[in-house]
């Protein structure tokens, strides 16, 4: 009886064996046993796949032939252990047979025999070569991002459906005179810029979301809450997940304070010289080609007079113009120091090749002229303005004739 | 002394100053002018200074200078190109040069020139 | 604050050309009016020629503050025997000084020479306005 028991025994083991065998063979991870010197005594298919050999080749081989330097070392630390009952999880890199690169997570056994000496290790492979990769991948592309966010001098951000930071730039936390970038998380505008510019970004950034359409090289004024006054170039485009929908905008504005402050500078000079003339109230008036004329009216400074013969001197030869009426009736009084000025312009204009002719030059300048032995020298005077005119167009017409 | 372009149109002499002459090369380049117009076939010459953003006491009265000594010869003479700072500052030199025939550009330099040849022919 | 921008040694011809291009690029840089900028630049031509024909070596410096520009021409030179009479518009026409000096005169502001027989230190002045 005990016997027969025996050989049922004997049979169920048997059974039990074969199908442990049959369930190791199909198993989809790798499983081995290794020796203390870490020699495969045994491998399964998958086992023998992922180390890249023919099924059973595996046998005999050591599992130290396969690793990279760094998982030698962790394989060591990790399977040959003394300590019973010590099981280790850990990943190594192996160079399988088939030339391939794959990454394994390891769960290594110890075993003991009778006397409790170590005596090799049961081990299981999952290739997790995907994973690692994806993550080694993941890694590379963060460091694009990280790279461009933490160098680039533009200020990129990104935010979400309802405009707060979600990642954003140093060089944008540096703008907002905060430490770090996560001191902008959550935040929006409106904790950094006045209404005047946190309200209409705010909008734009809505209606992108709210119809696709992205805006680019917006030029935006940025008033800061300690009264600074900044200008930027924004583009802004909508950001969609995996579904299509929209969840918030990412965005990247340029620093073009000094480039807007320089052209305001620009436009403040240009405005200034436009009111200079207006002050100087003598416009230069192209009456017909090639002759100009500048009635001076109001009281005349040396100061006043030496800007006009500045603009007339310029305008001549901006306009190749041939003749300039300098007409005076409109002025009140004139002192030596402005005739001899006067004077002076006329002998300028004359040197640049165009001819003056002084209209208006009434009895009491005529007398001041002459008291002070000013030496008109070949300087055409005429009493009015039309008879400057009138001259300049018989000079003309005899010129005409000539040709 | 760099060398001084010289230009025959015509019966025209056309000479451009194109840089800027410390005072003996000013004076050499004025004894070449008045060398080369020394040409019956010379009837003009026009002195081109639009290059020159300066002309002082010294250059401006050497023009001077160069321009008497080329109507002596029986030539006219026209000066081209002063620029208005320049003319400014001649002026407040007290230089008016008023004997001296001007024109901006030396298009109507050269016609101006014609007319004084032909008016002089007379 | 008077602060010394440029200070050039005056012995040969072409130090007049360098002088009055380098003066005239400063004044651009400072700020003056295009006009201004040639007046400065023919004054120092006129001044600097001075001293390479009257006393032939010498200074020019300059210095800039907040309302203009300074010229100190200096040499040690003969020195001018009669300042007063150099200056008078009669006597410049036939004499280079002279016209010099009085050209120099009409294009700066300020204007003050000091001479005697060790030599002669003009100091001009131009407003920046």
């Amino acid at each position: 009886m005990a016997e027969k028991n025996n050989i049922k025994e004997i049979e169920k083991l048997r059974r039990e064996n074969e199908e442990y065998k049959k369930l190791i063979e199909e198993m989809s991870e790798g499983f081995a046993y290794l020796e203390e010197d870490l020699t495969f005594s045994f491998s399964n298919p998958a086992c023998d796949s992922v180390f890249g050999v023919t099924e059973g080749k595996l046998m005999g081989r050591k599992l130290t032939d396969f690793l990279s330097p760094e998982s030698l070392k962790e394989a060591k630390k990790n399977i040959i252990t003394k300590e019973k009952g010590k099981k280790s999880v850990f990943e190594i890199e192996v160079n399988a047979g088939d030339g391939e690169r794959r990454y394994l997570l390891t769960r290594s056994n110890p075993r003991f025999d009778d006397k409790g000496r170590f005596a090799g290790s049961f081990v299981f492979f999952y290739n997790i070569t995907k994973r690692v990769k994806l993550e080694e991948e993941l890694i590379f592309e963060r460091g694009l991002l990280n790279s461009l966010l933490n160098t680039i001098p533009d200020h990129i951000y990104f935010k979400d459906e309802k405009s707060r930071f979600i990642k954003v730039s140093k060089s944008l936390a540096d703008w907002f005179n905060v430490k770090s970038v996560d001191g902008l998380m959550g935040k929006t505008d409106f904790d950094f810029f006045t209404e005047e510019h946190a309200r209409p970004a705010f909008e734009d950034e809505q209606k992108i979301m709210k119809t696709g359409n992205a805006i680019e090289g917006k030029v935006e004024k940025e008033t800061h809450p300690d009264g600074r006054v900044t200008w930027v170039s924004t583009t802004k485009v909508p950001r969609y997940d995996k579904k299509g929908n929209v969840i918030g905008i990412t965005g990247i504005s340029r620093d073009i304070t000094e480039k807007k402050l320089w052209e305001e500078e620009r436009e403040k000079k240009l405005e200034a010289q436009r009111e200079e003339l207006i002050e100087l109230s003598t416009p230069v008036i192209d009456v017909w080609e090639g002759v100009l004329t500048v009635p001076i009216l109001g009281s005349l400074d040396s100061e006043r007079a030496s800007r006009i013969s500045e603009s007339l001197l310029t305008q001549i030869v901006e306009e190749r113009a041939d003749v300039a009426i300098i007409d005076i009736s409109g002025i009140s009084a004139v002192d030596s120091a402005v005739a001899d000025r006067l004077i002076r312009t006329a002998k300028a204009v004359r040197l640049v090749g165009a001819m003056a002719i002084l209209t208006g030059v009434g009895v009491e300048i005529a007398q001041t002229i002459a008291d002070l032995g000013i030496d008109m020298g070949g300087l055409k005077t005429m009493a009015t303005l039309k008879d400057g005119l009138r001259y300049v167009i018989s000079r003309n017409n005899v010129k005409e004739k000539e040709d | 002394m760099a060398r001084l372009t010289r230009m025959h149109l015509g019966d025209i002499l056309v000479v451009p100053i194109q840089e800027e002459l410390h005072d003996t090369a000013a004076e050499e380049a004025g004894e070449k002018i008045i060398r080369e117009a020394d040409n019956s076939k010379i009837k003009g010459v026009a002195i081109d200074i639009s290059a020159l953003d300066i002309v002082d006491s010294f250059l401006g009265r050497l023009l001077q200078k160069i321009a008497w000594g080329l109507k002596a010869m029986g030539k006219e003479v026209i000066l081209v190109g002063i620029q208005p700072e320049v003319a400014v500052a001649l002026v407040e030199l007290g230089l008016y040069l008023e004997e001296i025939n001007t024109a901006f550009e030396l298009d109507s330099a050269l016609e101006k020139l014609r007319e004084m040849i032909k008016k002089g022919s007379r | 604050m008077k602060e010394e921008i440029l200070r050039i040694p005056i012995n040969k011809e072409i130090d007049v050309l360098i002088a009055r291009r380098e003066i005239k690029s400063e004044a651009e840089r400072i700020g003056f009016r295009w006009i201004d900028q040639t007046r400065i630049a023919t004054a120092v031509s006129e001044l600097t020629r001075n001293i390479i024909k009257h006393a032939y070596r010498g200074e020019v410096v300059v210095n800039k503050d907040d309302g203009g520009i300074e010229i100190i021409c200096q040499d040690e030179g003969p020195g001018i025997p009669d300042v007063e009479q150099a200056l008078e518009k009669g006597f410049s026409t036939t004499n280079s000084l002279g016209i010099g000096l009085i050209g120099a005169k009409h294009l700066m502001d300020d204007f003050k020479i000091e001479s005697n027989d060790r030599g002669t230190t003009i100091t001009a002045y131009k407003k920046l306005k």
